[in-house]
């Protein structure tokens, strides 16, 4: 394992390590909010124990009471700004072929070329993939930053954009694959 | 003259350096290793070249006309 590799690997155990709210649900178990927005709920429910000792509940024991007030306030993500999208924008089209950056400003997608067939970036969480062994196919992916949420949305696409055509096995080795279809004009 | 530029909230952080300033060049070396650390990403390529011409870069290069930071990326 290259020095590359060892950072890919920590790179996907930190992925399931960025908890920003673990919260203590009334029945014992937790909620786990991750950065990227994924919730979990661990642990087993318990009954809540009677709070006379020796004795037992009759019917379905009451949860603890719920102490909004005592909620942690999960991490807020700052705002993307319009200057801000307009910068990320303008850095995005820098990076463009004029070809993709005429199809960006028409239609806001474009598309990406890769040894495995050209991937159309512009809509969020279904990129489309022409595969190259399957030409009347088109495959609908999704691949996101890590930690996009506070990103400009032109930010999102000079992301992939970039992985894709530099690196572009990084990108299909985590694409989820939603579905496939007929190519569409 | 180089640029560093870090995708965030803004739209990106930019950080220039001059081979010509000894101060610059420490500050970006420190800012590279800081990012490597976090994960992030540095693709490098002459100012205003297309995506297609970037390259991913392995430790900085004082040379680099642009050092271009993403985030790696997963299936959503």
């Amino acid at each position: 394992m290259d020095a590359v590799d060892a950072v890919d690997a920590a790179d996907a155990a930190d992925a399931a390590a960025e908890v920003v709210l673990d919260l203590e649900l009334p029945d014992g178990r937790h909620l786990v909010v991750f950065a990227d927005g994924r919730e979990v709920v661990v642990g087993r429910a318990g009954a809540r124990p009677h709070p006379v000792a020796g004795w037992e509940w009759l019917d379905r024991p009451p949860t603890r009471p719920r102490t909004n007030a005592a909620l942690p306030t999960p991490r807020r993500l700052p705002r993307v700004t319009p200057a801000a999208d307009r910068r990320a924008r303008e850095l995005l089209e820098s990076l463009l072929t004029e070809e993709q950056r005429d199809d960006y400003r028409r239609t806001g997608r474009f598309w990406v070329p890769t040894p495995r067939g050209p991937v159309r970036l512009g809509e969020l969480y279904r990129l489309v993939h022409r595969p190259v062994d399957r030409p009347h196919l088109e495959h609908v992916l999704c691949v996101v930053p890590r930690t996009y949420a506070d990103l400009p949305l032109p930010d999102v696409w000079t992301n992939l954009l970039l992985t894709l055509a530099v690196e572009p096995d990084r990108f299909f080795d985590v694409a989820v694959f939603q579905g496939a279809r007929r190519c569409q004009p | 003259m180089g640029t560093m530029r870090i995708l965030d909230h803004t739209g990106d952080t930019a950080l220039a350096w001059s081979v010509d300033d000894p101060a610059s060049l420490a500050e970006a070396e420190a800012l590279f290793d800081r990012l490597r650390a976090e994960r992030k990403i540095p693709f490098a390529r002459a100012a205003g070249a297309p995506a297609g011409d970037a390259e991913r870069v392995r430790s900085f290069d004082p040379a680099a006309e642009e050092i271009v930071w993403v985030r790696p990326v997963t299936g959503g």
